[in-house]
């Protein structure tokens, strides 16, 4: 075994210029050495053997040993559109910069909505909410809130309506909030979408 | 439902002694009358599991 620094032995143990490669070839693996090919990609059936709580992200047992519950949402959800075990550039690649189209907050949303939704799998919940809704309806117009609101503090549906033009009315332009006014000017500053032409020159 | 809210604002704008009128009394019965046989259903299943012994 050559030592470090012992050129002759090095170069007793070089191969042959007939068997030598580049030397990145060469210091890679010896040319004896028989070219390595990737260890062969399991049949179906063996691949259903696995189990399907470790099968999420079907790559190499390094991924495998990671609990999917651990694992990167976007990752795994990279890999079930359509990864396997071979592309495992793909499935090893680093995170994208855009975010997942999917937030938590609107997940929790939808979770939430999922679950006031399973209160009206029956019938009767959803009949009893329209029999009772009316009668507290009627009692909220007639002596609720909604009377104290309309008779007593008209602001609160003033504060909301002001965004609104009322019809028939004149004048109004002047009562509009500044970010009504701001919203309605800028369709007029758009840019044409084509120049004025010139007139012609015999149109005078 | 639609119908039935139309019929309410109708209501609002031809009695000239009424400012506003509830709006939701109108919406319910227009989900509850659509569906009055599926309830007519519901409750007699209701009342034969109850009757049966056992």
């Amino acid at each position: 075994m050559p030592r470090c620094g012992d050129t002759r032995a090095a170069v007793a143990a070089r191969p042959p210029a007939s068997e030598r490669r580049s030397p990145r070839s060469w210091s890679a693996r010896r040319p004896t050495e028989p070219a390595r090919r990737p260890p062969p990609r399991p049949s179906v059936r063996a691949r259903r053997r696995v189990p399907s709580s470790r099968r999420v992200s079907g790559v190499r047992g390094g991924d495998l040993a990671r609990p999917p519950a651990l694992a990167d949402g976007y990752e795994v959800a990279a890999r079930a559109r359509g990864g396997h075990g071979h592309s495992r550039g793909r499935a090893l690649a680093p995170r994208r910069s855009t975010p997942p189209p999917t937030s938590p907050s609107s997940a929790c949303y939808a979770l939430a909505g999922f679950c006031f939704l399973t209160l009206f799998e029956e019938l009767w919940w959803l009949a009893l909410v329209a029999v009772l809704v009316p009668w507290v309806d009627v009692w909220s117009v007639a002596a609720g809130p909604t009377e104290y609101v309309v008779e007593e503090k008209p602001g609160i549906f003033e504060g909301v309506a002001d965004r609104l033009p009322e019809p028939g009315r004149d004048g109004d332009r002047e009562h509009r909030p500044a970010r009504h006014r701001v919203l309605l000017a800028l369709p007029r500053r758009r840019r044409p979408l084509r120049p004025p032409r010139a007139p012609r020159p015999g149109s005078g | 439902m639609s119908a039935c809210l139309a019929a309410t604002l109708v209501l609002v704008w031809s009695w000239d002694g009424i400012a506003g009128l509830p709006a939701l009394p109108a919406i319910c019965l227009g989900f509850l009358v659509p569906n009055a046989d599926l309830l007519w259903r519901d409750v007699r299943r209701a009342r034969a599991g109850s009757t049966e012994p056992g």
